[in-house]
């Protein structure tokens, strides 16, 4: 159902993804920062700036893929709460719920903590989506809140984080699907409705009342929990949609997509797309049997709670790896100090010839998955 | 991510991705051009003429200004990123690639265009005829269409951002006023947009709530001065401009706009002159040289009422571009365009840009700037 427009989108052509290359970049965005964590420190051991020179720096236990993940999790609950407390409305509050999913897919919280990032990411969503009046009434209103953030603070992240979205703002949302399936299932059931054909829907078993009641539930789980999921990157925008309202009523779906779509094995493939959405992801549960064994994905079954709502056993999770990641980056700030920073020329000659070696690497290994590096038309 | 030398360690040293890719694709972007010539400055911008390093194909590169009043990457530059990252058209301006400078401003690289429309209609050496107008219209209907389809709204359609390639294929540009349409029932839309002379009634009214059919009503009035080869509603303030329109068009009232007078800003423009909304006799008799199918498709394009405007792809498909003269094919189009020709080009730009400084301090560049400062505040 999927047309050309969406086709040609960003987040089809960057972010969208099979289950295992969504895991497999996880995995390599941990694998890579656990990796630069140790060869700094290594430096500063050698560098002798390191009261604690010890090997025994190199062989704590890492911070894993997981607890990346779950930390992650845990700040997406936290960005909720702040999108509450500014009265974003929907749109702001989504596109800053996946831009923060989307940044960190590529940058571990090994590197900056997300805590820093709430607010510049959810500044960049209001412009995104033409809401704010200036980044005075920004900090204003983050300071209600006893968040406090310097206007400097707020913008020096910017374009850096414009450049991690690879300069792709518009979030698709789903959540805006679902009125115009509603209106066409209204339709359907007054009887009023009719095809590209002209035909006719068959008669519809059932009240305005339930399709309104179904339409209403799924809006307010495509703006609130199915945000804390990766169904963003795993499904397209009117498949989770439809999902939504499947989850909340299948029959009114089964109905829908029996007037829309005549051929039956069309139909039938679509379906299975929608169920596991909902089953996998909209509706996933701790106690069911992972679907994607061995995935990094964000589900109930990884420790991943799918909810708006902080779990205390989240927010015991979220605080032990905060502690962890802590210490893991105390010896390289104890550097710093004695350390002037490597300048920032030298920095970009080492990733110069770094990039040289790795460029093949890369083209076979391709990190934006997706639609890749899309060659544009010239 | 190079920061500035001497500042202290930012945010934005920490801020790539694991494996560093982000930042070395921006340098590998950077690289693949090499800058020429200062072409233009605009609002918010100085246009670079520009050329890949390896086939010398020609480009533009749009150099962002950074924001003096530090709210981080400006309203302007973010929509013409967002808009253009996703609208992918033969009939919309190509943006190839975005980059951050050395300086750490923003580079979106455009398409190389050779010239625009204001131009051609300005230049009267150059003549060109129905078959010409025909071709512009058509092309522009389509790239405006293909915008609309997308839920986006351009909001400053005028002949000096229909801009065209080498070989003649139109080109919509400047999407810096642009805003996606897609979460229904908007209530809260600034009527600032759109330079006043294409400004549709509805906005000058005040409108909050709009759609697809201004930047049809602002085509249409492009329409009118390629035939007429001089600006058609041309006034120095929104009230003259209103009083402009009530004149040429009829003035709004109930009975050919229902619910106009419930618009904030409504008044009657021309008390003293009152006259019905003008039918099709009316409108031939105003452009006496167009053809029927030409007058209708004009007249249905600047209805006064949005809701009886037609849309882009009704428009397109007007008996007008099927009947003699057909419309030019893009190379046979008037306009400079040959290899040889295109150092003129750039001085025509220059002396473009020339001309629009000196209409700075002129009233419709002013309304021009306080529309997009207005619209910061959305
Ligand atoms: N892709 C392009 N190729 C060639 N010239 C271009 C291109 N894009 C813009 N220009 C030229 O550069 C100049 C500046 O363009 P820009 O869009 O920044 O501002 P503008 O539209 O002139 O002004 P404003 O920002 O006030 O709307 C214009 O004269 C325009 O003709
Ligand atoms: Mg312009």
């Amino acid at each position: 159902m999927e047309d050309e427009t969406y086709l040609g989108s960003t987040q089809y052509r960057y972010f969208t993804f099979t289950p295992s290359k969504l895991s497999q970049i996880r995995q390599r965005t941990n694998q890579l920062a656990t990796q630069h964590l140790n060869e700094s420190i290594q430096s500063a051991i050698q560098a002798g700036d390191l009261s604690d020179s010890g090997q025994d720096l190199l062989e704590r236990e890492p911070l894993t893929a997981e607890e990346e993940l779950k930390l992650v999790s845990y700040y997406i609950t936290q960005s909720v709460a702040i999108c509450d407390h500014f009265r974003t409305g929907s749109a702001v509050k989504a596109t800053t719920l996946i831009f923060l999913q989307r940044i960190y897919l590529r940058i571990s919280p090994l590197q900056i903590h997300p805590k820093t990032l709430l607010l510049p990411i959810l500044y960049l969503a209001f412009k995104s989506e033409n809401g704010v009046t200036s980044a005075s009434w920004f900090i204003r209103t983050a300071a209600e809140a006893g968040l406090t953030i310097t206007r400097e603070e707020l913008l020096t992240p910017e374009i850096d984080l414009a450049m991690n979205l690879r300069w792709a703002f518009q979030v698709l949302h789903p959540y805006r699907g679902i009125e115009g399936v509603k209106l066409e299932l209204l339709a359907m059931q007054a009887g009023t409705y009719r095809g590209p054909a002209g035909e006719t829907a068959p008669p519809f078993e059932g009240t305005r009342d339930r399709i309104e009641r179904a339409c209403g539930r799924a809006r307010i789980l495509l703006t609130g929990p199915a945000l804390c999921t990766d169904v963003y990157f795993l499904y397209t925008p009117s498949q989770i949609a439809m999902a939504g309202i499947w989850v909340q009523d299948g029959g009114l779906i089964e109905y829908f997509l029996g007037v829309k779509i005549k051929d039956e094995a069309v139909r039938q493939r679509l379906l299975k797309v929608i169920r596991e959405c909902g089953e996998r992801h909209l509706l996933a549960t701790k106690d069911a049997p992972n679907p994607y064994p061995g995935l990094l994905l964000r589900l109930p079954q990884n420790g991943v709670p799918i909810s708006v709502e902080i779990p205390p056993e989240l927010k015991k999770e979220a605080v032990r790896i905060d502690k962890k990641l802590f210490h893991l980056k105390k010896p390289l700030k104890e550097a710093k100090g004695k350390h002037p920073p490597a300048t920032d020329t030298s920095e970009e000659e080492r990733r110069a010839k770094k990039r040289k070696l790795e460029k093949e690497n890369r083209d076979k290994d391709d990190v934006f998955g997706g639609g890749g590096m899309i060659k544009r038309k010239q | 991510m190079p920061t500035p030398n001497g500042s202290t360690p930012t945010v934005s040293s920490v801020l790539v991705p694991a494996g560093g890719e982000v930042a070395d694709i921006n340098q590998e972007i950077r690289d693949k051009y090499v800058k020429d010539d200062k072409i233009g400055e605009g609002t918010y911008a100085i246009v670079y003429r520009a050329h890949v390093k390896g086939t010398g194909q020609p480009v533009a590169i749009k150099k962002i200004k950074i924001s003096s009043a530090s709210e981080g990457i400006t309203m302007d530059s973010l929509r013409e990123i967002k808009h253009l990252q996703e609208l992918r058209h033969d009939n919309i301006v190509n943006l190839l690639d975005v980059f951050v400078g050395k300086s750490h401003n923003i580079h979106a690289v455009l398409e190389f265009l050779a010239g625009d429309l204001e131009g051609i209609i300005k230049d009267k050496s150059i003549v060109y005829g129905t078959g010409d107008i025909k071709s512009w219209m058509a092309m522009s209907l389509r790239g405006l269409w293909w915008c609309h389809r997308n839920f986006v709204l351009h909001r400053d359609i005028k002949p000096n951002n229909l801009l065209y390639t080498m070989s003649g294929v139109l080109k919509i540009a400047d999407f810096g006023l642009a805003r996606s349409f897609a979460d229904p029932g908007n209530e809260n839309m600034t009527s600032q947009v759109v330079t006043r002379w294409y400004r549709p009634p509805e906005l000058l009214f005040g409108a909050k709530s709009y759609g697809p059919a201004i930047d049809v009503y602002s085509l249409g009035v492009v329409f009118a001065e390629l035939v007429l080869r001089v600006p058609w509603l041309a006034a120095s303030t929104d009230m003259q401009q209103l009083e402009v329109i009530a004149n040429a068009l009829g003035t709004p009232t109930e009975l050919n706009w229902p619910g106009v007078t419930t618009l904030p800003g409504y008044c009657i423009p021309n008390p003293d002159n009152q006259l019905p909304e003008v039918d099709l006799n009316n409108i031939r008799r105003q452009f006496p040289s167009m053809s029927i199918n030409g007058a209708q498709l004009l007249h249905g394009m600047l209805r006064l009422d949005p809701r009886k405007r037609v849309g882009a792809r009704e428009a397109l498909e007007s008996d007008w571009f099927r009947e003699e003269p057909i419309p030019t094919k893009p190379q046979d189009l008037p306009g400079k365009k040959g290899k040889e020709e295109q150092e003129k080009v750039g001085q025509d730009l220059r002396r473009r840009v020339g001309h629009d400084e000196r209409l700075d301090g002129g009233d419709l560049d002013r309304g021009k700037k306080v529309a997009r400062r207005l619209n910061f505040g959305l």
